[in-house]
């Protein structure tokens, strides 16, 4: 960036300067979130911004870039730099943000149908390609923001405003897809342990390369009989004591098996 | 030799063609003889897909016109036709001028050597007389497809016959070096000069295995035997000319927008291969990561433009190329970078469309889709270069534009452009051109608005590590202060803003359109844009010699349009001209959009770029009628 004038840097915002100072980060904006209450994204947000702050990483240094979708208004709701950009498309984007900025953190956040519907394409090659960013994917298996179609997560059969006789098609694996591609962190969670997810997303940061956190949240307004909180609650459990995420056959014996664990299922360090 | 060629030279140029099949390298030696045309003086063009005969596997055709002015089209006729195989050769005579020009190899008995092994029994040949070789049947008897070229020529032709095989075996021991020796009868019949030659010889083949002295051994032994055994009759020949052309260099528009994009620090490139944009990724993919910067291929057209929007608001320059549908991919993001004031420049090298269309024959079709491609209201900078030299100049102001008024650029070029090789000057970009950003000042902190409405259309943009810059930018309609709104003021206020930034970059940083030929009233205006204007201008070059009332005004900025100056030249036209290589008539459709006058129209779908000829018959026709 040695072509750009580098403009000062201003401190006009006493307050920030003190909280910086106490060691607490801010990165509520004056937006408050419009999701509906009750929604498993408020969570995942505050694990979100909870990891952010406990790594230390400023909000200027901080690059959130989501899709469209209910997630998609995630960086409206926090300080930062934030591009809520197209249906699908924030994948690409973060990539070409982190190429263009290393020394910046940037996330990735997508919904089931924005990533893995119709921006499903950029999945398997981000994670080829493998930048330093942190995806998470918003997953309420079903379409939030328009209203309560089906989504690549809704279980078949389901019945949904888009298919009332029940969804035809079986519905997809992110963890098995990821950790197919070779995605060198591989974690899931479920919105209703925040403890458990800021620990994930800790880790995913950390990560060196491209780490993928599949979360599992209720969409309590138009899914009223899959990922119910009290539904996931019981499907979910923690992976068991002494598993080994570095072993990539058992990550995938975990991703393939019927039971949903949470934790980092696969993390290959950086060499 | 002797005869009457006289240094012409020939009034406008020469156009001549290397003619073979694929193993004959007859594009290796089109190089080599534009390289030293060039070298002495000489404008050059070349355009090696040119014409669109060109068809089957094989067949190879290096196209060139050189001339002793400034020239930016090709013609339409060939004056110099060299065969390296007669069979495809035969193809190209009905494109030769009715007084050109055949250089062929004169065998013996006839015989097509061109697809004769290295290793093949010579005594074999000779015993069975005129025949063919070919690998599958051996030798046979010729066939009409196997005939020599000589047998094809029109009254009015030259003709002469080279053993270009015999020479190329006696000097290299093999007959691939045909190429070579056919370069030493060029230099002696029409009198290029012997110096440049070699030293491109030595540059082009010296580090290559085979050593560099039987090579100029073959090229020697090409143009004594011409010397000692060819009377020239024809008229045409060069000269080394006294002019000095140190600062030109060869360089086709794919080369001239990357090598811009370097020269603007452009540090993140994004791209998905397609004829005929693929090769600006293949330099860049060498020559930028020397200039810290990367290139990624990616899985798609929307990913590389989902790169570049990324790499844009993290306050990088990057850019993405591409050809018609690519950029069809790209239209959403396209809409997303004028919503959320991001810069970007996206290269649109046009081909034959729609769809997959013509992949490898040049157009100008993509228009419509570059001026309104997007959903919703969006303003954007379109600028179209007519040479490979403002190929380089627009490719950096797209940059400038871009990040100056954060909205996207789209460079409009097409396949002629970018794989025609022209000599080039290239004109130094302004210090002041590669940083364009408007920074936020110390009053701007004190409540930063990266939207903020400002008189301009301008809003001054943080960029990610300045403490306070912080913003959610967005597809979706925004108010000052960036919350996502839907009531009718705040989108009257933002759409405003939006156009208005676009009427400062008209009002700052679009240059007058160029007006050339006679001033004042005119029975005959031209108007164009693209790669035709090479052609207009090389057309008008010779109709003003000829004292006629015509002139021309070269657009470069398509979006936005210098209104006042188009309509003032439009005031001045009886009849005005727009050729372009549409069938719809994309341009004039675009300025009726602007403008009541009457346009004539002259469209083409070619499959090959507008010549310098038939412009100049249609403007001789509007005259007359
Ligand atoms: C190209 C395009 N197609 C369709 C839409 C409409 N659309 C907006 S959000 C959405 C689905 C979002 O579902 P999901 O990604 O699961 O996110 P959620 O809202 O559930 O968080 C759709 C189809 C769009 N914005 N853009
Ligand atoms: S619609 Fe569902 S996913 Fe969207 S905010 Fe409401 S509860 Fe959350």
């Amino acid at each position: 960036m040695d072509h750009y004038v580098k403009p000062e840097v201003y401190y006009p915002d006493e307050d920030i300067r003190q909280v910086r100072e106490k060691g607490i980060l801010q990165y509520r904006s004056e937006r408050l979130p419009t999701w509906c209450p009750g929604c498993g994204y408020f969570g995942i947000e505050t694990a979100l911004t909870n990891a952010l702050s406990s790594l230390g990483i400023m909000p200027k240094d901080l690059i959130i870039v989501s899709g469209i979708g209910c997630v998609g208004r995630y960086p409206f709701f926090v300080r930062g730099y934030g591009m809520h950009t197209l249906h699908g498309r924030a994948l690409p984007v973060a990539s070409g943000a982190k190429l263009a900025r290393q020394e910046l953190t940037v996330l990735a956040l997508i919904g089931d149908g924005d990533g893995l519907g119709i921006g499903a394409g950029h999945l398997p090659h981000t994670i080829r390609r493998n930048p330093d960013i942190t995806c998470v994917l918003f997953d309420n298996a079903i379409y939030g923001l328009t209203k309560g179609q089906t989504s690549p997560m809704t279980p078949q059969h389901q019945v949904t405003r888009s298919h009332p006789q029940g969804n035809p098609d079986p519905r997809m694996n992110p963890v098995l897809l990821a950790l197919s591609y070779g995605a060198t962190y591989v974690a899931r969670g479920f919105a209703g342990a925040p403890d458990e997810m800021q620990n994930l997303y800790e880790e995913g940061i950390k990560h060196k390369g491209f780490s993928f956190i599949h979360i599992m949240s209720p969409c309590v307004t138009f899914d009223k009989v899959n990922y119910l909180y009290e539904n996931l609650r019981k499907w979910v459990r923690p992976l068991p004591q002494g598993y080994d995420s570095g072993s990539l056959d058992r990550a995938f014996d975990v991703a393939r098996g019927t039971e949903v664990f949470t934790g980092v299922i696969y993390n290959k360090p950086f060499l | 030799m002797g005869g009457k060629g006289s240094p012409l030279t020939y009034e406008k140029s020469l156009t001549i063609e290397i003619c073979g099949s694929s193993g004959d390298r007859a594009l290796a030696a089109g190089e080599i003889l534009i390289k030293t045309l060039s070298d002495i003086g000489y404008h050059v063009i070349s355009f090696d897909a040119y014409p669109a005969e060109i068809r089957g596997f094989g067949k190879t055709v290096a196209h060139m016109r050189a001339g002793r002015e400034f020239m930016l089209s090709l013609s339409r006729k060939v004056d110099i036709l060299i065969s390296l195989s007669d069979r495809y050769a035969i193809e190209q005579l009905r494109n030769l001028n009715d007084e050109g020009v055949v250089l062929f190899d004169n065998r013996p008995n006839n015989v097509v050597y061109e697809d004769l092994p290295h290793d093949a029994d010579q005594t074999e040949a000779h015993r069975l007389g005129p025949g063919v070789y070919t690998e599958k049947e051996g030798w046979k008897t010729p066939t009409k497809d196997d005939v020599s070229i000589a047998g094809h020529l029109g009254p009015g032709m030259y003709l002469y016959g080279i053993p270009l095989y015999q020479l190329s075996q006696k000097t290299t021991n093999e007959s691939r070096s045909r190429n070579i020796v056919v370069l030493g009868a060029v230099a002696a019949l029409f009198n290029v000069p012997e110096k440049e030659f070699i030293n491109n010889l030595t540059a082009k083949l010296g580090k290559k295995d085979k050593s560099i002295e039987s090579i100029i051994a073959a090229f020697e032994e090409g143009r004594r035997y011409v010397i000692e055994n060819i009377v020239k009759l024809d008229p045409y020949s060069f000269e080394k000319l006294s002019v000095d052309r140190k600062s030109y260099r060869l360089m086709d528009g794919n080369k001239a927008v990357a090598q811009a994009a370097i020269d603007m620090g452009c540090k993140l490139y994004a791209g998905y291969p397609i004829t005929p944009a693929t090769k600006i990724m293949e330099i860049l993919s060498d020559e930028l990561p020397r200039h810290g910067g990367v290139v990624v291929q990616t899985e798609d057209e929307i990913s590389a433009i989902g790169h570049v929007t990324g790499a844009g608001f993290a306050g990088v320059r990057a850019m993405t190329a591409t050809s018609g549908p690519g950029f069809c991919l790209m239209t959403e993001f396209i809409g997303y970078n004028v919503m959320s004031e991001n810069p970007i420049v996206v290269v649109d090298s046009q081909r034959g469309g729609p769809a997959t269309g013509l992949p490898t024959k040049t157009e100008q079709s993509d228009l419509n889709h570059a001026l309104f491609a997007g959903n919703g209201d969006t303003p954007r900078i379109v600028v179209a270069p007519t040479s490979a030299k403002e190929c380089y100049q627009w490719t950096a102001e797209a940059f400038y534009l871009a990040e100056k008024y954060q909205t996207p650029v789209i460079v409009l070029m097409d396949l002629f452009l970018s794989l025609s090789v022209r000599n080039v000057s290239l004109d130094p970009i302004p210090d002041y051109k590669k940083g364009g950003n408007k920074f936020p000042t110390q009053e701007d902190m004190k409540l930063y608005l990266r939207q903020k409405i400002t008189d301009d259309g301008v809003s001054p943009r943080a960029l990610p590590g300045l403490e306070n810059g912080y913003q959610a930018v967005s597809g979706l309609e925004q108010n000052e202060y960036g919350t996502p709104v839907y009531d009718e003021l705040s989108h009257t206020r933002m759409t405003e803003k939006r156009f208005r930034k676009i009427q400062t970059a008209l009002e700052n940083d679009v240059p007058l359109p160029q007006r050339i030929g006679v001033s004042g009233r005119v029975k005959v205006g031209v108007i164009s844009w693209g790669s035709t204007t090479g052609a207009v201008m090389d057309a008008l070059d010779s109709i003003l010699k000829q004292g006629k009332s015509v002139a021309m005004l070269k657009v470069i900025v398509i979006n936005p349009l210098r209104e006042k100056e188009i309509q003032a030249f439009f005031d001045d036209c009886e009849k005005v001209l727009v050729p372009e290589l549409n069938y719809e008539g994309q341009f004039a459709n675009w300025l009726s959009m602007h403008f009541q006058k009457k346009l004539y129209r002259y469209n083409k779908v070619a499959a090959r770029p507008i010549t310098h000829d038939e412009i100049e018959e249609e403007i001789n026709r509007l005259l007359e009628e």
